[in-house]
């Protein structure tokens, strides 16, 4: 006979209620008996008698340890033992993941004269609960109590008889006590990867070797990370470090799960868009000669009308890589060519990247489980470390370009408006910084560089920062996707911080010709003409790499520039 | 389980999002400036749905792990409560702290240096690095630090806004205020610029949004709401003018619009817990009556219900105690104050704690009134509400409040910086001193005040007294020279010119004559005086002399009093006459330019005016009431105003009616 626990929290004025429950309980038991399953209630009435006040907490939390179910009933107050009834089974599910809590809350009318202050112990109750992210449901008479309960009894019944069937089967049983360890292979692996190429992160590791006992310098160790690694990689990581803060629910998995196979897919795709962008320099210079299935990958790269998944973008980094090797081609992320080899099948790298691939699927199909959550930041882990790479580099949106010489000055100062990209900038628009150079730089771009400012890779039009081109202020970067190559040859980008789709089409808004110039200073002098330049210029930048790097010519693609 | 999906007064939250109608474009508008600025400026009118646009429409945009929320109530104090918003989710920062110092070392381009922290910046961070969400303050009813909060508050939390925006950190502002208040930010925004950069107008409900809301309601999954199939179009419209009433506007207001909705769903169902499914058809919302203020309808519900429910547990409850528990949550503008149960407690003191206590539980669960657990303050659940409540008051309530306002408002500052009460403020104050309980300063400060006045006005009389009499002094002296120089005249008269004594005699008559004229209108001035009523008869000719003289040079506000006559009707009945009229020596007349009587609520005419100086500036009225107290203004030609209170509870004391 296996036997389901039951604790019953209520306050005095659902005595009643109570009792009624407890018939309940005892004619499902008949049922119940059959099946091999007992409920045993467990009520506060019995409780306090047999025990003295000074042991009244630790008993509580034992009761409720050994519970499988708490059903907590409130109606119109909340007594001060059934709140810490709640208080101790929500400490126990979440450290355990057992008992199950159930509450519900009695909406039943009531003379406004019995109303006390004692209803804002209920309504406070409410609230805090609410936060908790707790669930409750309300019910308006017993009928209606037991009607609910019995449904949540029947699936709870249902799962139990499933999981007791298969105790032989390590595998499929989580393990009993949920612990948090969402980024504990996570925060050591990335410190150590950056470490060389980060000087903070360096400093950080050889001042406190034992970071990992305080939790003071574990969540320092994290900022470090998510600041550390190069802009839009940091803004990811940023997200899993969150999740993982968070309490076990199964929305949590989700999106850990989620949230890994983004960051790992950002980091390819980051890589890509650079090399292709420094690879359409070297075209326009002529120094390029293609071999057929490379020539095939930029144009899949460049036709596709649906974002590639992660393994085409490892295929389309290996072709890149392997263009640039071929043709002995200089890059400024000249790290990533070891990058190369590892791009083979059966490589610990590629396998993680295979891994990772397949989350979506996963999550599509809720099949996953805390264990995948475990594997995931484990493939996560070897994709990032190898890309550690990115911490030495940095990110910047340029802005406008000012120009500033006054007279008897014997040059003039060009103020570069730049907003530096880091893993939090989604977050924190005070970022916008001017710095001073003796020559203009090519201003509404998204740069890649390591120290010198103006050895850089230009990522427009394939990484763009939408908010800086629309002059509105802030930043917003958006990731190039896919093209509607079949339909209206739109150019669709994700925005990083919730992958939202960013549309930029050409505008029906051409430009003045250069030989009519009032014509063009009025124009320009709108602010809403130069922002649908801008947006036209990403436009017509993609179709001008388009066609040098594959040679197709889009019908619709002509200049207005 | 099926959803009802209407808030009645409370505003949506994130777990509503699926229940949030018509406000698309606003959010969509809302989380692209997130992006675009730390600071973003929400406004909008009253009951346009602020709160729960960025609680429900933003929130949901946002995964959870992108969102952490700190919403921030003025409460008694706002960075108080901003230090406790902060303190809860971690942000508690022990200043001597050392375990972090050694991050300093690493200030980089992104300028997150621990050095520039200010404390604020400090607590900032410890929330941040406790969660890595990003945090969102929100300042809900920013008005109220405006209107409630002190200048210095104000500054401090300047202060405090430009600590947070220097931190470097992933932290975000949201301002939410009413439109109306939206000048007030002008201090603001000289020190935070860009505080108006972003800014999103909540409009007003329009047709097209109402039709939004009412079908989207009707339509999600799990509703227990559904249009008669076919009437989406007609039932909205029916609904939106119906809220509309006859006012010639293009939108309404959005609790106006929940109130009508629930009240819509309960005529159909009956059913107070709301589980009941309903289906909204064109003739059930033309059943509804032609409401024009639903929520003011409502209000005066509850409080006649909670006036009968409680009545049997309180005999001395009755709908106008119940107001009056209501008032001290509405200021004297009509605008929502939060207090706590000791304030309201302390402002009424004259009734039992439980009867308070029970009245405002029964608020709490009627949704008029809300208990914000963070400030420990209750207040009205809408700011439509205030208004009607304030309006409620009686005169003297009102006076009560406008007299602690400016007790307050002296009292408030240090004491070389009070100026005393003038003598007007304080006849004003006088009479409600002792309904309520000023502290012992803001007594202290009345009676100095009335001191002051008194050691003034001897003085000025002392100054009165002397001058007159180094007049006399100098009349005197005067009429010795002239009469020496008559002497002498009639001498050289009575020497020069013997013959003439006839002539002579004839002078000495007529001087006989003048002095019995001179009698006579001394006794024609006793006369007179004695007709002006008791207290002038029997009184010698220089008591009356010094009568005259103190009607003839004192201020007129000493000299006014007010004076009314209650006589029963000629015809019988209840009905009895009341005359009201203006005591004061009639040669003062003509520096009185009108008097204006104001009479309490129940009064169809409530300002009464004469400016007939020949009747005393009386009026008068045939009827059955009279106010308890009434408050008359007394309009002097110079422009200034006298004020007097005339209680007719007084009166009757004195005068127990004849019948």
């Amino acid at each position: 006979m296996k036997t389901i626990r039951i604790f019953i929290a209520s306050s005095s004025e659902l005595k009643e209620d109570r009792d009624q429950f407890r018939l309940f309980i005892s004619r499902e038991n008949d049922r119940l008996h059959k099946k091999g399953l007992y409920l045993e209630l467990i009520q506060w009435e019995y409780f306090l008698d047999a025990i003295s006040d000074s042991r009244l907490q630790s008993e509580y939390n034992k009761a409720i340890e050994s519970c499988d179910i708490v059903v907590c009933l409130f109606f119109t107050k909340v007594g001060k033992y059934t709140a810490e009834e709640f208080d101790t089974a929500y400490q126990v599910f979440k450290n355990k993941g057992k008992p199950k809590i159930w509450t519900y809350f009695k909406n039943a009318q009531i003379n406004t004269g019995s109303i006390t202050d004692e209803i804002n112990t209920l309504l406070a109750f409410k609230k805090k609960i609410g936060d908790l992210g707790h669930f409750y449901t309300e019910y308006t008479n017993i009928d209606n109590l037991i009607n609910q309960y019995r449904s949540q009894l029947d699936k709870f019944l249902a799962d139990f008889e499933e999981e007791t069937k298969l105790p032989s089967d390590p595998k499929s049983k989580e393990p009993k006590e949920i612990k948090n360890t969402f980024n504990d292979l996570l925060t050591p692996n990335l410190l150590k990867a950056i470490a060389k190429y980060n000087r903070k992160a360096g400093d950080f590791l050889s001042a406190n070797s034992d970071w990992e006992e305080n939790k003071h310098l574990v969540q320092t160790a994290k900022r470090i990370i998510i600041n550390g690694y190069v802009g839009v990689i940091g803004v990811q990581i940023r997200k899993l470090m969150s999740i993982g803060e968070e309490e076990y629910s199964e929305s949590k998995m989700k999106r850990y799960l989620e949230n890994c196979h983004m960051t790992a897919k950002r980091g390819l795709q980051l890589i890509c868009y650079a090399l292709i962008s420094s690879l359409w320099d070297h075209k326009v210079k002529n120094e390029v000669n293609f071999s057929g299935p490379q020539q095939d990958a930029l144009v899949k790269f460049f036709r596709n009308a649906a974002e590639e998944d992660m393994l085409a973008f490892s295929e389309l980094l290996k072709n890149l890589l392997e263009i640039y090797s071929a043709n002995k081609l200089e890059f400024l992320i000249s790290e990533a060519m070891d990058l190369l080899p590892l791009l083979n099948e059966g490589s610990k790298f590629q396998s993680a990247c295979e891994y990772l691939n397949q989350l979506p699927k996963l999550i599509q199909n809720s099949s996953f489980k805390l264990s995948d959550c475990l594997e995931s930041e484990k493939n996560l882990s070897v994709v990032l470390e190898h890309l550690g790479f990115l911490a030495e580099y940095r990110m910047i949106s340029i802005n406008e370009i000012d120009f500033n010489q006054q007279r008897n000055d014997e040059e003039g100062l060009y103020l570069h408006n730049y907003t530096f990209l880091d893993g939090e900038i989604q977050a924190n628009n005070d970022q916008n910084k001017v710095r001073r150079e003796s020559s203009p730089v090519i201003s509404h771009a998204v740069i890649l560089f390591k120290d010198n400012y103006r050895k850089n890779i230009n990522l427009d039009p394939f990484i763009i920062d939408y908010n800086g081109l629309a002059l509105t202020g802030g930043s917003k970067i958006c990731f190039y996707s896919f093209c509607n190559t079949y339909d209206d040859l739109n150019l669709n980008f994700n925005f990083i911080e919730d992958n939202s789709r960013v549309v930029i089409k050409k505008s029906n808004n051409p430009k003045p010709s250069d030989s009519d110039l009032n014509a063009l200073n009025r124009w320009l002098s709108s602010k809403e003409n130069r922002k649908d330049m801008n947006f036209d210029k990403v436009y017509s930048l993609f179709y001008h790499a388009k066609k040098s790097l594959t040679g197709i010519e889009e019908e619709t693609t002509e200049d207005l520039f | 389980m099926k959803k009802y999906p209407f808030k009645f007064l409370d505003s949506y939250d994130k777990e509503d999002r699926n229940v949030f109608f018509g406000r698309d474009e606003e959010i969509d508008a809302l989380y692209e400036m997130v992006f675009q600025s730390s600071i973003v400026l929400i406004y909008g009118a009253s009951g346009t749905g602020k709160t729960s646009l960025i609680n429900c429409g933003l929130a949901g945009k946002f995964q959870p792990h992108d969102w952490l929320a700190l919403m921030i109530r003025r409460g008694s104090d706002i960075n108080k409560s901003l230090e406790e918003a902060l303190n809860n989710s971690g942000g508690k920062i022990d200043l001597d702290s050392k375990e972090t110092k050694w991050f300093d070392e690493w200030g980089d381009e992104s300028g997150k240096s621990n050095e520039e922290l200010s404390a604020i910046g400090k607590s900032i961070r410890a929330v941040y690095q406790n969660s890595f969400r990003p945090i969102y303050l929100i300042f809900d009813q920013f008005e109220e630090l405006f209107i409630l909060g002190t200048v210095a508050e104000q500054q401090l939390f300047i202060e405090n806004v430009k600590g947070i925006l220097q931190s470097s950190q992933p932290v975000k502002l949201i301002f939410s205020i009413r439109e109306e208040y939206l000048g007030y930010l002008f201090e603001f925004e000289r020190a935070i610029p860009q505080l108006m950069q972003k800014k999103l107008r909540v409009e007003p409900m329009t047709l097209e949004k109402v039709k939004q809301v009412i079908v989207g309601a009707a339509s999600f999954e799990g509703s227990n709401i559904t249009i008669k199939a076919g009437e989406e179009d007609s039932v909205a419209e029916a609904i939106f003018q119906k809220v509309k009433g006859g006012k010639k506007s293009l939108t309404i207001q959005l609790p106006f619009l929940q109130v009508f909705l629930d009240k819509l769903y309960l005529n159909i169902t009956g059913d107070e817990s709301r589980q009941t499914p309903a289906e909204f058809t064109f003739a059930r919302v033309n059943e509804m009556g032609e409401i024009g203020d639903v929520l003011i309808d409502f209000l005066e519900d509850q409080v006649l219900n909670i006036s009968k429910t409680l009545k049997s547990k309180y005999k001395d409850l009755n709908i106008e105690l119940t107001w009056k528990i209501l008032s001290p949550f509405a200021t004297l503008e009509g605008t929502k104050e939060p207090i706590n149960k000791k304030e309201l407690i302390d402002r009424l003191p004259e009734l039992s704690k439980s009867m308070v206590d029970d009245v405002v539980a029964a608020f709490i669960n009627g949704r008029i009134l809300r208990h914000d657990e963070n400030s420990d303050t209750y207040e009205i659940a809408h700011d439509a509400l205030a208004k009607p409540i304030a309006e409620k008051r009686s005169v003297e309530e009102t006076a009560l409040l406008e007299i602690k306002r400016l007790i307050k408002s002296q009292v408030g500052v240090k004491e070389e910086a009070r100026e005393y009460f003038t003598e007007k403020q304080l006849a004003f104050i006088e009479p409600y001193l002792s309904k309520f309980q000023p502290s012992k300063e803001e007594r202290e400060w009345v009676d100095k005040s009335q001191k002051f006045i008194q050691e003034q006005k001897e003085l000025a009389t002392k100054k009165k007294l002397q001058e007159i009499t180094k007049k006399k002094r100098e009349r005197r002296k005067w009429f010795a020279i002239v009469f020496a120089i008559v002497v002498i005249s009639l001498g050289f008269i009575v020497v020069r010119e013997i013959q003439d004594r006839k002539s002579q005699i004839e002078e000495l008559q007529k001087d006989l004559e003048r002095q019995m004229r001179l009698d006579r209108t001394q006794e024609l001035l006793s006369l007179v005086m004695k007709g002006r009523g008791e207290k002038y008869e029997n009184l010698s000719d220089s008591v009356l002399d010094q009568i005259l003289l103190k009607e003839r040079t004192y201020p007129l506000d000493s000299l006014i009093e007010i004076k009314a006559s209650v006589s029963p009707s000629n015809a019988g009945g209840e009905n009895k006459n009341y005359t009201m009229w203006l005591d004061v020596p009639s040669f003062r007349k003509d520096e009185i330019k009108e008097v204006q009587y104001n009479f309490c609520r129940g009064f169809t005419d409530r300002l009464r005016v004469s400016k007939d100086p020949t009747s005393s500036f009386a009026i008068g009225y045939l009827g059955w009431g009279y106010c308890p107290t009434m408050r008359i203004d007394v309009i002097l030609e110079s422009g200034d105003t006298i004020q007097r209170n005339f209680s007719f509870e007084r009166y009757f004391e004195e005068n127990p009616p004849i019948d």
